[in-house]
């Protein structure tokens, strides 16, 4: 009994802490050793890891899909673009996952009264109700795009966005197995039924939601000096929602791996084929998308577990 | 002592009136018998207690207070535990996670890991599920699935059980020795049962009053023996009244 749960502990605790950190180290330590080119591959395959573990501590574990997750990024991004002259970068990075925290939460509390498809179709409409709104905000203040004068660094970036994904990954990892990670899989499963059992469904929904939401403003934040331009159409953009569901999709989503696994995958496709034939990239997207759906809903990971079995 | 105090309570869904000014009182350690023909209400009632539904009108007390303004996850851990008569079971999970979830939150006070196996153990024992612990719950056959309701209600670590027709589709063996299990489930957890059932025998057998409804009204309350011998309750489930029939071409 003893060594089970020492097992067990090892298993669901240890080995996810090493295995996080030596992938962080690897994909930093890499990326500075590799040279400038495979420098901004290892930034965007951490920015994709960041932000689809974020969606999936919500969309994951209780199964409401979330396309709006695009806001977050983009309040991020868009708090780094306005504040970068007057506040230090590590607290406007923070800033912004406040920033995109709080709105979740304020957005969250009349959205998840809606369950079912009607939900996802709301979270995108929202999201594209904040892009014009901002839009038309910035247009007014005449400020249809921003530039971003002295912003540090690749390498320094790429710290802080390996920092996030790892940060992103055990965060995944460890609510999936907390109390309140249950109650989300409860619901999920069943939330009339977890209700009825005692999960306080509405509570944890809200508090997942602004969860996620945190870890994508920092994305966003650090994204925005990487780029060192904001425009609003480019950040608030409905295809970083669409990617972040498609790797979910691709990697699957029902445990810290997969996020992973569905990263490497599109991020390692869009690399061999997209200076190719970016037609060639989409089509193949496609499949892989259709096949996913259809003969592997659990993703890749899905597959690895299958496999042992 | 009374457990259960509802009073004229009234569910009325678009024109229809589910639940008419229904009042009843459940007392603490009994096991009350709920029956009626299809339609009659009785999920509804469920419904209301357990906080699922709300009522038109009336009110629901337990042990005391007034709980018909309350959540569902908040009457649960006031102690009122309902399974569902169509089974809603967490399908991906295993029996084990499928009634862990329910005692991690439906029970008042955090349970250590060790005592939560323990318990599991015995709640799976007691329902019959020993063996189909690692088991997910949509393999499992309805007879099973109909035990895991019941396992993850008491895993809740309830007062008052809801149990919503539990021996629906199970072989008259099954029957049996669900009856049985009910028995030493109320005597081990010193619960109290509201019990909706078809089987009447099974009802008889078990129930020391029972409640008949009839299209949302409440038409007879007695012993298993006073309701055997009640005309109205005969004729509501055997026979049609005159102002039925005239109704009709
Ligand atoms: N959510 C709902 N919306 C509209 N009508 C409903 C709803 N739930 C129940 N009803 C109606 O209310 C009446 C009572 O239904 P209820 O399910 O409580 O009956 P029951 O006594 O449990 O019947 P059964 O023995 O078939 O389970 C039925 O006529 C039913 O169609
Ligand atoms: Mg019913």
């Amino acid at each position: 009994m003893a060594t089970d749960r020492n097992r067990q502990a090892m298993r669901r605790i240890l080995l996810p802490l090493l295995l996080t950190l030596a992938g962080a180290a690897l994909l930093y330590g890499g990326g500075l050793r590799a040279g400038p080119y495979w420098q901004v591959v290892a930034l965007t395959l951490a920015m994709w890891i960041a932000l689809i573990q974020s969606w999936s501590i919500f969309s994951g574990l209780t199964g409401y899909v979330s396309l709006g997750h695009a806001v977050a990024y983009g309040l991020g991004a868009y708090l780094m673009a306005t504040q970068f002259r007057d506040y230090p970068v590590w607290v406007l990075i923070p800033a912004g996952g406040a920033l995109a925290g709080l709105f979740a939460l304020i957005v969250a509390i009349p959205v998840l009264r809606i369950r079912g498809p009607y939900f996802v179709i709301l979270t995108f409409g929202l999201a594209e109700l904040v892009k014009f709104a901002l839009l038309r905000l910035e247009t007014a203040l005449g400020a249809s795009s921003r530039l971003l004068f002295g912003a540090p660094g690749t390498t320094t970036l790429l710290a802080w966005m390996v920092a996030l994904a790892a940060a992103a990954t055990l965060l995944r990892h460890f609510v999936g197995l907390s109390r309140f990670g249950r109650g989300l899989i409860a619901i999920r499963e069943d939330e009339t039924a977890a209700e009825t059992l005692g999960v306080p469904v509405t509570r944890f929904k809200v508090l997942a939601f602004a969860l996620s939401a945190v870890i994508p403003g920092m994305v966003g934040a650090v994204m925005a000096l990487r780029s060192t331009y904001f425009e609003v159409l480019q950040v608030f953009s409905p295809t970083i929602s669409f990617t972040i569901v498609t790797m979910a999709i691709i990697g699957g989503s029902g445990d810290a791996r997969g996020p992973v696994l569905g990263a490497l995958f599109l991020v390692g496709l869009s690399e061999l084929l997209r200076g190719a034939s970016p037609q060639l990239y989409l089509i193949l997207l496609g499949l892989c998308l259709i096949a996913f759906v259809l003969f592997a809903p659990n993703g890749l990971s899905g597959l690895l577990d299958r496999r042992r079995k | 002592m009374t457990l259960l105090k509802v009073d004229k309570l009234s569910k009325i869904f678009g024109g229809l009136t589910a639940l008419d000014a229904v009042s009843l009182s459940i007392e603490d350690g009994e096991i009350h018998g709920l029956m009626g023909a299809n339609g009659a209400g009785k999920t509804t009632l469920f419904s209301i207690i357990a906080g699922n539904q709300r009522p038109s009108s009336g009110t629901v007390h337990f042990a005391g207070a007034r709980i018909d303004r309350l959540r569902p996850d908040q009457i649960c851990r006031k102690g009122i535990a309902r399974t569902f008569q169509i089974v809603r079971p967490f399908a991906g999970l295993t029996v084990r996670d499928n009634v862990e979830t329910a005692m991690l939150f439906g029970q008042t006070e955090a349970l250590s890991p060790r005592e939560r196996d323990r318990l599991i153990g015995s709640i799976l024992g007691e329902c019959g599920l020993d063996g189909l612990a690692d088991r997910v719950a949509s393999s499992l056959t309805l007879s099973a699935r109909k035990r895991l309701e019941v396992a993850r209600a008491l895993a809740t670590g309830p007062r008052l059980l809801l149990l919503d027709e539990v021996m629906a589709g199970l072989t008259p063996t099954e029957v049996t020795d669900m009856i049985a299990a009910l028995k030493r489930v109320k005597d081990n957890h010193g619960l109290t049962i509201l019990i909706i059932e078809h089987v009447m025998s099974a009802l008889n057998q078990m129930s020391d009053r029972i409640t008949v409804l009839h299209r949302g009204q409440l038409i007879a309350e007695g012993t298993p023996e006073d309701i055997a011998r009640n005309p109205q309750v005969a004729e509501a489930y055997f026979g049609v009244d005159d102002s039925e029939l005239e109704g009709r071409p």
